[in-house]
């Protein structure tokens, strides 16, 4: 049923109205350290930044069969010690719960050590997002630390997981 | 977006100018904000450029849709101060007497709680003009307390009024 490859492909320009809406999504908000909602304006600058060269984040969407239905990429890029943190957002919600976040980590893991030779991937993981919890630790990343009371939201203070995966 | 029972907030895009500009020149609104002059579309872009511009932001703004997703007001915290954790809330909707209806009292509760529960302000508060008993009735009813009285605030048609500042403070 689900032949068709998920693929990771360059954000165009036409891409960000469907990115606004997911990012804005209040169940994908939830997971992200964004804490306000996001227009055509932050977006449009946003992606001027990332169609730089030396831009530090670099990010793809990934392509079901014809739709886009998610973004995600290396962000925080540190060129000198050969670091980035993944980042991940499968928007469409008719594909969650298909192994697709397993798929496209996997690739986003494969082009950060091949393409970009990165040593090390970290991820940031708040302790009540237990879907990326298993997902990254079935990656084989290890969890590196606590970072307790790191987040407020919904009227408590929460923890922050570090991850990381080493090549 | 942010979700509530008789209204949604989302972002406000540039093609929401217009119909801003709209609201906020209309007489009634302008008996309840501070805005003396007839905004043109240069202000509305000037000021949602300088919004946009801010790192952290003093301003945040949403648009307010009802159910049916139309567009019916704009609202949002202003004056944000992340180090004494203190917001002003404003709020401007289409409808005629729109402070008495249950979409203006909803999007209150959604920009309170954001405001505590997200963004971890400590005080909420709003400068009232005493000619503009709606809003009055409207913060009463959301329980929040009136501190005081600025005597003569404010030159409207050739007389002096006085403003009242009102707060919420979280957890209180």
């Amino acid at each position: 049923m689900y032949t068709k490859k998920l693929e990771l492909k360059k954000i165009r320009k036409e891409d960000l109205t469907s990115i606004i809406k997911w990012r804005n999504d209040s169940e994908i908000m939830k997971y992200n350290t964004q804490y306000f909602l996001l227009n055509m304006e932050y977006e449009e600058k946003w992606y001027g930044d990332i169609i730089k060269k030396d831009s530090k984040n670099k990010m793809f969407v990934f392509k079901y069969g014809k739709d886009i239905v998610g973004v995600g990429g290396l962000i925080h890029l540190d060129n000198q010690n050969k670091n980035a943190d993944v980042a991940i957002i499968l928007g469409e919600t008719k594909i969650h719960g298909k192994g697709f976040g397993t798929k496209a980590l996997q690739m986003l893991i494969d082009y950060g050590f091949f393409k970009m030779k990165l040593h090390r991937i970290g991820a940031d993981i708040f302790e009540y997002n237990k879907i990326s919890v298993k997902l990254f630790e079935k990656l084989g990343f290890t969890k590196e630390g606590v970072l307790n009371d790191y987040l407020w939201r919904s009227g408590k203070w929460w923890n922050l997981y570090k991850y990381s995966i080493i090549n | 977006m942010i979700e509530g029972k008789y209204v949604n907030l989302r972002a406000l895009e540039k093609e929401d100018l217009e119909l801003l500009k709209k609201w906020r020149n209309d007489k009634r609104t302008r008996t309840h904000t501070r805005e003396y002059r007839l905004l043109n579309m240069i202000n509305q872009r000037e000021w949602f450029e300088t919004i946009h511009k801010q790192n952290p932001p003093t301003m945040i703004m949403f648009g307010i849709e009802n159910m049916k997703r139309k567009l019916i007001g704009v609202c949002g915290l202003t004056y944000i101060d992340w180090k004494n954790r203190h917001a002003e809330i404003s709020q401007i909707m289409s409808m005629d007497k729109w402070q008495r209806t249950k979409e203006a009292k909803n999007t209150l509760e959604l920009v309170i709680d954001y405001g505590f529960n997200e963004l971890n302000l400590h005080r909420l508060w709003v400068e009232i003009y005493d000619t503009i008993t709606e809003n009055i009735k409207l913060y009463e009813k959301m329980k929040f307390v009136k501190e005081g009285t600025l005597r003569d605030r404010l030159w409207r048609k050739s007389t002096w009024h006085d403003s009242f500042i009102y707060s919420m403070i979280n957890g209180s």
